[in-house]
């Protein structure tokens, strides 16, 4: 016994000394680190000239898809920077990172994807931040086979947008009348849109006022008025077919790895190239399937657009202007503010 | 209206129905521009397959009015013969200095035009032929005939802040409170823009990395031959205010554009006429708004920080005719010489940071080094019992107290202080890490952080004086007492070094090299902790008197010299450094890492030292305590 309590004091002490010896151990090369990092700044700083930091000189000159996507920190551009040099109009919320999706993460197709048809490039590409690639480039896409929302970020099916939700409740000449349903909606419409410092704001005024209160009806007032110049197609949801007729993600990742591994590249890249665009329409249908009259693909009520935006959707001078211009024609605005004897 | 223009009015009316105008038409979209062009997608990737036009207008800025161009038409710019064909054909880059119409309610639609910025342009450091090169230099990001004033400018907004919305609207709701909202339609955009003209509208920081856009590129300073005056400015104590969020600090354009100037006629700074000229400098530094009661020296400050002057890479003339290869020589900057009083200063402290804390840390690391091998002094153990001995006699632990009470307040007046300028002024040194603004942040900003960081200074000044009376009164009682000189009351004082404590040195160095096996038996204090106590008396000294300089920076500016501050605030900085460093690896490792005394030495709480520490560092007054209380101390034996 008196043996087991020696040994079992002896082994205390050796287990004792031994995290001693590491721990000093570890303040030895902390030390030696800090020393060295200690002398290294002191030279730098005394002997060598200043540079600007690079958070200071790092600022993208051009417009670029780097710049755009907004996912390299360092490319940045904060609110208060001017944008790159070569654009003039604001490019404080930009970032069209987040609408990687489908085609556009593959690694072949960028985030402004259209870039062949001159006369119409600029136009498809606005569509990219709110309509799937399959709405007009899927083959054999019909109205029944169903649209509805996807989420950006989960690329689950989703409910219409709230932004959009939001527009239609204050199309009316009265105000709505705010309360919990109202605050929600901001809420979600919040998390779905780029940081804007507008709806938190109002956020917070219409949380912190009670419902019919002249602040909460200030507050609704201030959201009827800036809620048009915010739907401008980020709405966190891009319009998609419901039912996935093409490749699922697990189908279309090999291909597409296979398509850039260079053992398969040269003879069977066209193959894979084929088998990838097997269901795709190069040349994508006609607008007006979309914006008509009548569209024979989508139902923007049931997608939840409010009633003033589908008027000039579902306009038939649109669609043709746009159909006129895929044709090789040209497109005359009206001369509406110059008055004919100014001519 | 004759019957043409009738026709002509209801086609008008007809297809602007047909486009949506009746239901989204602004003020100053007209054309309804913004039905395509606010889509964030609308661009295209240019032919070169890398810069992306993008023609996205965020429909914001209109209807919400947040900048001056907010009323202007699309059209103002953009010329409507080639903007009006859809799909729009190549589209002339905009001329500024084009005439627009500044629409107004209420009001005929005046013309205005930036031609007289140009004009001014022609006279100012920024001529257009330096604009022109700089966009050549910076690698042509401007297409050809865009206008350089993108080089500084994009569409101007009135504020830039994020709280921008919350207050858009604060001051003109407030006349509400007695006009109700019979305001006239253009009053709180003509507030806002009268208001943001009344700052800037950029942070200093901002400012600083538009102009470090040209100024900090090598090829654009190699071509103007200038140094890099961002990376200056941001050394200094500006610009270190600036990196720590401070907006009261001096940015570029408080320096170089004078009062009534407008940033259009900046001049470069040897023009006569330049703010930031020799001649009327002192005028510049002493406006009202930065410097008022300030001397005329206070130019000699430096506001562009460079111990070691920047360099550029300039090419050998015979490279200069065959740019295809050669090797870019480095130049200093022209006017600079490197052997300034400051880069001496500085290479003074350098050579005394390396004598001092380099021997400071190689100690430190050959005692963990015998910790790490677990080597003790051969009398280790043998102390550690006499220790235990000398407690066990009921006058043993006052024997064996080596601080008085009044002398552990003392500690922790200073410790407290310490603390309070590393936390306030450590983030000046290192401001350009985000650590160091939040701290500041955290500590309620830079204004609060350097009050807290001059008054715990002054009481440590004051503490220094006080310790310094306290250390006469003592030294005078102690004459008294044992009737002996004044030299040898001086001598004999316990943190005064002696050639014992030389001796004590060499041979805990033959300790620590393993050329002797046990270690010096030093008294109440050792040689390391009689240097730690002189460099709290040096740096006191050093601190405080340069600190005071640069507090009353005024005075300093008026009787002494404005260089005086730079100097001294390099002396303070450098100090500075050396006392965090001593204090942290050396002082910090004693008295709290140490595995003799983690987490927390107890001496200065209590006034006992660790059995172990005694052992090992303070074994001769272990001996000396054991002959007053008549208790072997084993060496007999």
């Amino acid at each position: 016994m008196t043996n087991q309590g020696h040994s079992s004091t002896h082994h205390h002490g050796a287990f004792k000394g031994l995290v001693i010896r590491l721990y000093s151990l570890g303040l030895l090369i902390a030390v030696t680190w800090i020393s060295y990092c200690a002398f290294a700044f002191l030279f730098r700083s005394v002997f060598s000239p200043k540079l600007t930091p690079d958070r200071f000189t790092n600022r993208p000159l051009q417009l670029d898809l780097a710049t755009l996507d907004g996912n390299d920190p360092s490319r940045m551009i904060d609110d208060g920077d001017t944008a790159p040099l070569d654009h003039y109009h604001g490019v404080g919320e930009l970032s069209f990172g987040r609408f990687q999706t489908g085609c556009l993460t593959s690694g072949c197709h960028t985030i402004l994807p259209h870039e062949t048809d001159k006369a119409t490039r600029a136009l498809a590409n606005f569509h990219v931040t709110f309509l799937d690639c399959a709405m007009c480039h899927r083959n054999a896409l019909t109205k029944e086979e169903g649209i509805g929302w996807k989420n950006v970020s989960s690329g689950e099916p989703q409910s219409t947008p709230a932004l959009l939700l939001l527009v239609s409740q204050f199309q009316g000449e009265e105000l709505p009348e705010g309360g919990d349903k109202m605050i929600e909606l901001v809420r979600e419409a919040i998390e779905a849109a780029p940081p804007n410092p507008v709806l938190p704001h109002l956020l917070l005024q219409l949380e912190t006022s009670e419902p019919a209160s002249p602040m909460h009806r200030h507050a609704l007032a201030r959201l009827r008025a800036v809620l048009p110049s915010m739907a401008k197609g980020d709405y966190g949801a891009i319009i998609a077919p419901k039912n996935n007729t093409g490749y699922s993600t697990n189908e279309l990742e090999p291909l597409i790895e296979a398509y850039f591994s260079p053992k398969d590249g040269g003879a069977n890249r066209r193959a894979i190239q084929d088998k990838i665009h097997k269901n795709v329409l190069v040349k994508p249908r006609a607008c007006q399937q979309c914006h008509d009259a009548e569209p024979t693909r989508i139902d923007f009520a049931a997608l939840g657009y409010p009633e003033n935006r589908i008027g000039p959707l579902q306009n038939n001078a649109i669609a043709n202007m746009v159909q006129q211009i895929r044709d090789g024609k040209t497109f005359h605005l009206p001369n509406v503010l110059e008055s004919p004897t100014d001519e | 209206m004759n019957g043409k223009t009738y026709q002509r009015w209801i086609a008008v009316c007809a297809m602007a129905w047909a486009l949506g105008i009746q239901a989204v038409a602004r003020a100053a979209d007209p054309e309804n521009c913004l039905m395509c062009h606010r889509y964030q997608g609308l661009g295209r990737i240019d032919e070169n397959g890398e810069s992306v036009r993008l023609f996205h207008v965020d429909p914001m800025y209109y209807d919400r009015e947040l900048g001056p161009h907010a009323r202007l038409k699309c059209t103002d710019c953009h010329p409507r013969d080639q903007v009006a064909v859809i799909p729009h054909q190549s589209v002339t880059p905009v001329d500024c200095t084009n005439a627009c119409h500044l629409v107004t309610p209420n009001r005929p639609p005046q013309q205005f035009a930036h031609d007289s910025i140009a004009d001014m342009l022609k006279h100012s450091a920024h001529t257009p032929e330096v604009l022109k090169k700089s966009n050549e230099l910076l690698g042509s990001p401007l297409r050809e005939g865009q206008s350089t004033c993108l080089l500084c400018h994009d569409e101007p907004t009135f504020r830039r802040d994020k709280k921008r919305f919350a207050f858009e609207d604060a001051s003109t709701s407030r006349c509400d409170v007695c006009h109700g909202e019979r305001l006239p339609q253009d009053t709180p955009f003509a507030f806002k823009h009268v208001v943001s003209r009344s700052h800037p509208a950029r942070t200093h920081e901002q400012l600083a990395r538009s102009c470090a856009l040209c100024h900090s590129n090598s090829a654009v300073r190699r071509e103007f031959e200038m140094p890099d005056t961002v990376a200056s400015y941001l050394a200094s104590f500006h610009g270190k205010a600036m990196l720590l969020g401070d907006e009261e600090t001096a940015g570029c354009l408080d320096c170089h554009v004078g009062e009534l100037q407008n940033v259009h006629t900046m001049k470069p700074h040897d023009a006569v006429a330049s703010s930031a000229n020799e001649g009327k400098l002192p005028d510049t530094c002493r406006s009202d708004a930065c410097h008022p009661a300030a001397g005329a020296l206070v130019t000699a400050a430096a506001v562009h920080m460079e111990i070691t002057p920047s360099r550029y890479e300039t090419a050998s003339s015979d490279d200069r005719s065959d740019s295809s290869g050669g090797v870019a020589a480095t130049t200093t900057s022209p006017k600079q010489s490197i052997w300034s009083i400051e880069f001496m200063i500085a290479g003074m402290f350098v050579v005394l940071i390396m004598c001092t804390f380099g021997p400071s840390a190689v100690l430190q690391l050959l005692e963990l080094l015998q910790l790490v091998l677990g080597r003790h002094n051969l009398r280790h153990f043998e102390y550690i019992d006499l220790n235990n001995r000398i407690k066990q006699n009921p006058d043993g632990t006052q024997k064996l107290s080596r601080f008085s009470i009044h002398q552990r307040v003392q500690h922790w007046i200073l410790a407290i202080c310490f603390t309070a300028l590393v936390l306030t002024g450590f983030p000046i040194k290192f401001a350009g890490d985000p650590w160091a603004k939040w701290l500041i942040e955290t500590l309620g900003g830079l204004t609060m952080a350097r009050r807290i960081h001059r008054y715990s200074g002054l009481i440590l000044v004051v503490g220094a004086v006080y310790h310094i009376l306290y250390v006469l009164y003592c030294l005078i009682q102690d004459k008294r007492r044992r009737n002996v000189s004044w030299m040898r009351a001086v001598l004999d004082l316990p943190l005064v070094v002696t050639p014992a404590d030389v001796k004590e040195l060499l041979h805990l160095l033959g300790f620590l090299f393993f050329l002797r096996k046990t270690r010096p038996a030093p008294g109440r204090f050792g040689l390391k902790e009689k240097f730690e106590y002189f460099g709290v008396f040096w740096g006191c000294t050093l601190l405080g008197m340069t600190g005071i300089l640069m507090w009353g920076n005024s005075w300093t500016s008026h009787y002494v010299s404005g260089r005086m501050l730079t100097v001294s605030n390099l002396i303070h900085t450098l100090e500075a450094y050396l006392a965090i460093l001593h204090v942290f690896v050396f002082h910090m490792i004693g008295v709290m890492l140490s595995p003799h005394v983690f987490p927390l030495h107890k001496a200065m709480f209590t006034g006992e030292t660790p059995a172990a520490e005694m052992a090992d560092a303070h074994a001769g007054m272990l001996k000396q305590a054991a002959s007053d209380l008549a208790i072997s101390d084993g060496e007999s034996k």
